[in-house]
């Protein structure tokens, strides 16, 4: 409970002296207002009284003789007493003889029959307001009656009221006076008193014990500051003894407490350097040393083994201690060199001696042994108080018991150490081959134990895998196949979800718990079996492909040669019309035979590829009308597409080609009145565009879908295909990266899928439009052509078309025989036109070897196989420089032109000139 | 009772003559009244009766007679005496002159002259010829006529109280 704080004497005194003043002076004034109240009312009593005998005297012999007229007039003189209201005269019976009332006085009923009852003695009756006075009128002993006079106190209360006026402003003034004095008073007393009380706060404060008051005030209070100043002085004596022996105290529990925690932790085994380092640098902060440090010595070297401050270790350094094992010993026994930088030559430290720089040394023992020495730096000469040489020989003897106990920790640790360390080895090495083992086990290809009766005693994790085989206690489930010991052996399991899973097992038998088994390993081999038979497949239709290439190259020089032959003859002149029209149909076969070849190129991959960035759905969207007029009119074609754009990169015209072929095929499937879906969607993983072709035909026959991409594999009737169709479809998509299947519907129907690898969302760019030359402006005009080709009939049809034009031709039959002619050339041939596959040095090699000599040299190849060009180009580079076999003079011509004039004209599209539109 | 109602008889004044007391009431009671408002010389301050000397036999005489015994004036028992010739007149301390003896009231005066008898009377000019307090009727009421001079002579000093209250005459006013 929190004490009221009591009131300050200053208060107390001011408040003791208005409390005995102002009553006095209250009593006074009252007292006095009360006399004088007491004495005016006498002196009106006196005077009311005095005028009533008066009155009534007069009145006895007027009474007497029942004059009542001269009574009447008589009370009538009391009008000259102002106070006097109004007086009735009684008769001897009490009944009125005469009255008198003041004019203007309001008495009421006069008189007052109810103000004098009849039996009122004589005397004097004084109220607040009146005095009624009762006088006896007697003649000579003889009572005749009474007067009764009242009278106002008006006057009196007039006076009082006045008197009180004058006294409350004197008694204000006194007040006043009171309470000045008792200020003053209080002052004089309380301030000696205040700056004594505020003097002693300060010292409860702030402790500051060197305060003195000043010796002022009255003579006990100049009594009370010399006691106080005193009674400090004497607690100030106290308090430094007390701080002093505080400190001594703290000092030595200090002390103690750095041994115990030098000697508690190096019982808990921490690091002994760590332990000095801390202890060192709690003496330095308890003792104010400059630095201080731990030296060890072994037997046969010594170190600093700690320093603080930590950056004093530098000094450290410089302690010189004796290396070899004799001089140490005897060196401790006595002290030991000390070599500072100061001074270059070492100086001798002896163990527990001052020197005058302030420096000691204290020796660490454990029993004889000398473990190493304490060297406190103390900065000053100053001899060593009781107090830091108890402190610094405590902390050695802790630093020595750290040392002992560190040395033989260390020792432990190390035997521990290496005991843990081997038992490590040893376990880990267990462990290591063991995790093999298991490693082995469970990674292994399936391993089973079977019986001779065919049930399975053991499976690890892997052939419960291969078999489908979940949990079961052993014996549980049977193997099917029969294995014997020394034979590898593939059959097949069907799994759970009735897929079917090819199994290779290679037997050996084994002794499992006492009876002859057979111990196997399985292995998984049907993605093998499956990626062979998908080998073999594109193998085949590799050897196939090139097969198709190699007879259109050959086909190709033939069709080349018609070609040129016929035109040539269909520029002789006088043909008849029979011999035009033969000309132009062996010109139409020569067609559709160049035709054949391209299709046949196309599916093996033997035709460069015009790549450009496609969006599938818009790309189908926009064959729709063709692919309507393809399907005719009976069968409804279905369109589903995709909501995001699905972009890839393909040959437009070879991705249309392959959709052509598979509504083609659909619609032969599926007779008059079918349905034909075309679907773009987004592929498995999201990597892949896939357009896939359905259609409710009868679908394909099971046996025919693994041959369905083959060439020539045509289940249509003779004239309705050619049975590249599929094989075509199968090489584009092919070499854009993509993938075509064919499989049936869940329903009915076939159902082709192609898928493509997604590219990127391409910029929009303006496309590049070629402006071709036009064939007939251009003419030779005497430009020399060096034309090289191993096959003579073109060599000499080209050379006479040319010709024809205007072009001054030179020809060569290979590469040596071309570079002989060019040397011989009186001037270089603007152009070189050389086929790319010649026997010996090939077309590149000749432009190589031929612009050594002719930096600027024009040359054209001409080729029938697309490799070729994929060679000289790269797959998607442009197709500069180049010609395909079969080629008309005009497109010859253009192509040429592009070569021979200047960098503005050439484009890089002007190979696809030599391509026909039909295709 | 008589006496009591006699001498409440000054105290109702006019309403006394009109309703309860006779004239003659009241001049009795005047006389014996008169007498306290009036101081002897002090040799005569003996022990002995108040005496009344009534002259003649007048009503006012034979009230007196009545009820004089019964009152006291100035502390003494008050005696009547009927007086029948002039030669104790002086034994009186008041002497009563009714008018009936208005002719002899020459020698009736000189007989007591300068002895302190107080001589009350009601006949005309009575107090002219030397007689002290004439009674007189005044309309309803009793007035009186007081001969200071006489009463000097006669050693008799009226109140002052008495003076106020009546007509003061002298010997030569009257006619």
């Amino acid at each position: 409970m929190k004490r009221r704080r009591p009131f300050p004497i200053a208060w107390k005194l001011t408040l003791t002296i208005l409390l005995a003043t102002t009553p006095v002076l209250l009593l006074g004034m009252v007292v006095f207002a009360a006399r004088t109240a007491r004495e005016l009312r006498v002196d009106l009593q006196r005077q009311v009284i005095r005028s009533a005998e008066m009155v009534a005297d007069y009145t006895a012999p007027e009474l007497a003789f029942g004059y009542t007229e001269q009574s009447t007039e008589t009370l009538s003189r009391l009008q000259h007493d102002p106070h006097v209201l109004g007086a009735t005269l009684y008769d001897r019976e009490g009944r009125v003889f005469a009255t008198y009332q003041r004019p203007g006085a309001e008495l009421g009923v006069w008189p007052d029959p109810a103000r004098l009852p009849l039996d009122a003695e004589p005397g004097l009756r004084t109220e607040w307001q009146h005095i009624d006075v009762l006088t006896p009128v007697t003649h000579q002993g003889d009572r005749l009656g009474t007067l009764h006079v009242l009278a106002t106190t008006a006057g009196l209360q007039a006076r009082m009221v006045a008197l009180l006026a004058s006294l409350i402003p004197l008694a204000l003034v006194l007040a006043l006076v009171a309470v000045v004095w008792a200020v003053l008073v209080q002052r004089g007393v309380s301030r000696p008193i205040l700056e004594l009380s505020s003097a002693a706060r300060r010292l409860a404060e702030q402790g500051d014990y060197s305060l003195r008051v000043p010796p002022r005030g009255d003579r006990e209070l100049v009594d009370l500051a010399e006691v106080f100043n005193s009674m400090v002085g004497a607690v100030e004596a106290r308090q430094l003894r007390s701080e002093r022996a505080e400190a001594a105290q703290r000092r030595t529990a200090e002390t103690l407490r750095i041994v115990g925690q030098i000697q508690e932790r190096a019982l808990a085994g921490h690091p002994v350097t760590g332990v000095a380092s801390e202890g060192l640098r709690d003496l330095v902060q308890l003792l104010q040393l400059e630095a201080a440090h731990v030296l060890e010595l072994s037997d046969d070297k010594g170190v600093v083994l700690a320093s603080y401050p930590p950056e004093a270790s530098r000094v450290g350094r410089s302690w010189l201690v004796p290396k070899r094992s004799s001089a140490l010993r005897e060196l401790t026994e006595r002290g030991f060199w000390r070599a500072s930088r100061e001074q270059r030559a070492p100086r001798f430290l002896a163990l527990g001696c001052e020197r005058a720089d302030g420096h000691i040394a204290l020796s660490l023992r454990a029993g004889p042994d000398l473990l190493g020495v304490l060297v406190l730096c103390r900065g000053s000469g100053a001899p060593t108080q009781v107090l830091e040489r108890y402190a610094a020989s405590e902390v050695a003897e802790a630093l020595a018991l750290a040392l002992r106990h560190g040395r033989l920790l260390h020792e432990n640790e190390r035997h521990t150490a290496e005991l843990e360390r081997r038992v490590a080895e040893r376990t880990a090495k267990l462990a290591a081959r063991e995790a093999a083992y298991r490693l082995v086990i469970t990674n292994a290809d399936g391993l089973i134990v079977v019986d001779g009766a065919g049930a399975i005693l053991f499976t690890n994790p892997a052939a419960d895998e291969l078999l489908g085989l979940e949990g079961g206690e052993p014996g549980q489930h049977r193997l099917e196949q029969t294995l014997r010991s020394g034979e590898v052996v593939e059959f097949t399991v069907t799994m759970p979800d009735e897929s079917e899973r090819r199994l290779s097992a290679r037997a050996e038998a084994i002794d499992w718990e006492g009876e002859p088994c057979v111990a196997a390993s399985i292995r998984d081999v049907t993605e093998r079996r499956a990626l062979e038979e998908q080998l073999l497949q594109t193998q085949k239709m590799a050897v196939v492909g090139r097969l198709a290439g190699g007879i259109a190259h050959d086909f190709n020089n033939v069709l080349m040669a018609m070609m040129g032959s016929v035109e040539m003859a269909c520029n002789e002149e006088g043909l008849t019309p029979g011999v035009l029209r033969y000309l132009e149909g062996i010109q139409a076969s020569v067609e559709r035979g160049s035709a054949l070849t391209r299709k046949l190129l196309n599916f093996s991959r033997r035709r460069r590829a015009d790549l450009q960035d496609l969006e599938l759905a818009s790309f189908v969207e926009g064959l729709r009308d063709l692919f309507g007029r393809l399907l005719g009119e009976g069968v409804r074609l279905g369109l589903e597409l995709p909501e995001r754009p699905l972009w890839v990169r393909a040959d437009p015209s070879d991705l249309e080609q392959v959709l052509i072929n598979l509504i083609a095929n659909a619609r032969d499937a599926v007779g008059p009145n079918g349905q034909v879906l075309l679907a773009v969607e987004l592929g498995t993983g999201g990597a892949w565009g896939a357009i896939v072709v359905r259609d409710d035909g009868p679908g394909i026959p099971p046996e025919i879908i693994p041959h369905i991409f083959e060439p020539f594999y045509t289940t249509k009737g003779i004239g309705e295909g050619t049975g590249l169709g599929l094989a075509i479809v199968y090489g584009i998509v092919e070499r854009l990266g993509g993938t075509v299947m064919a499989r049936n519907g869940l329903d009915e129907g076939a159902v082709f899928t192609i898928t493509l690898p997604l590219i990127e969302e391409p910029v929009v760019s303006d496309p590049d439009i070629a402006i071709l030359p036009e064939p007939e402006e251009i003419q030779g005009e005497g430009r020399t052509v060096l034309v090289v080709d191993d096959d003579e009939v073109i060599r000499s049809l080209i050379q006479e078309q040319l010709r024809t034009v205007g072009f001054q031709v030179f020809t060569a039959p290979d590469g040596d025989s071309a570079l002989e002619l060019a040397a011989s050339l009186p001037q270089a041939p603007e152009l070189l036109l050389t086929d790319m596959r010649m026997p010996g040095m090939d077309g590149m090699e000749l432009v190589k070897r031929l612009q050594e000599r002719q930096p600027d040299l024009r040359y054209l190849y001409m080729t029938g196989f697309g490799d070729d060009i994929i060679a000289a180009h790269g797959s998607d580079g442009p197709p500069a420089n180049l010609i395909e076999k079969p080629f008309r003079l005009p497109t010859l011509l253009a192509a040429m032109e592009a070569v021979m004039k200047p960098p503005r004209a050439r484009r890089r599209r002007q190979a696809r000139r030599t391509r026909k539109p039909e295709t | 009772m008589a006496l009591l109602c006699l001498l409440m008889l000054p105290a109702f004044g006019v309403q006394a003559q009109q309703t309860t007391f006779s004239e003659d009431e009241v001049k009795a009671a005047f006389v014996l009244r008169l007498a306290t408002f009036t101081s002897w010389p002090s040799e005569d301050q003996d022990e002995g009766p108040f005496l009344v000397g009534v002259l003649g036999d007048d009503p006012v005489g034979r009230t007196l007679l009545e009820l004089g015994p019964q009152q006291t004036v100035q502390g003494r028992r008050v005696e009547v005496i009927p007086m029948n010739g002039l030669d104790r007149l002086d034994d009186a301390h008041v002497l009563w002159v009714p008018s009936a003896v208005q002719r002899n009231v020459s020698s009736i005066l000189d007989s007591i002259r300068g002895v302190p008898v107080l001589t009350v009377g009601d006949g005309d000019e009575f107090a002219y010829r030397g007689g002290h307090i004439r009674l007189l009727r005044d309309g309803n009421r009793v007035r009186f006529e007081v001969n200071l001079e006489a009463c000097r002579e006669s050693g008799l000093t009226p109140s002052s109280q008495l003076l106020r209250l009546g007509e003061i005459i002298h010997d030569s006013d009257g006619g």
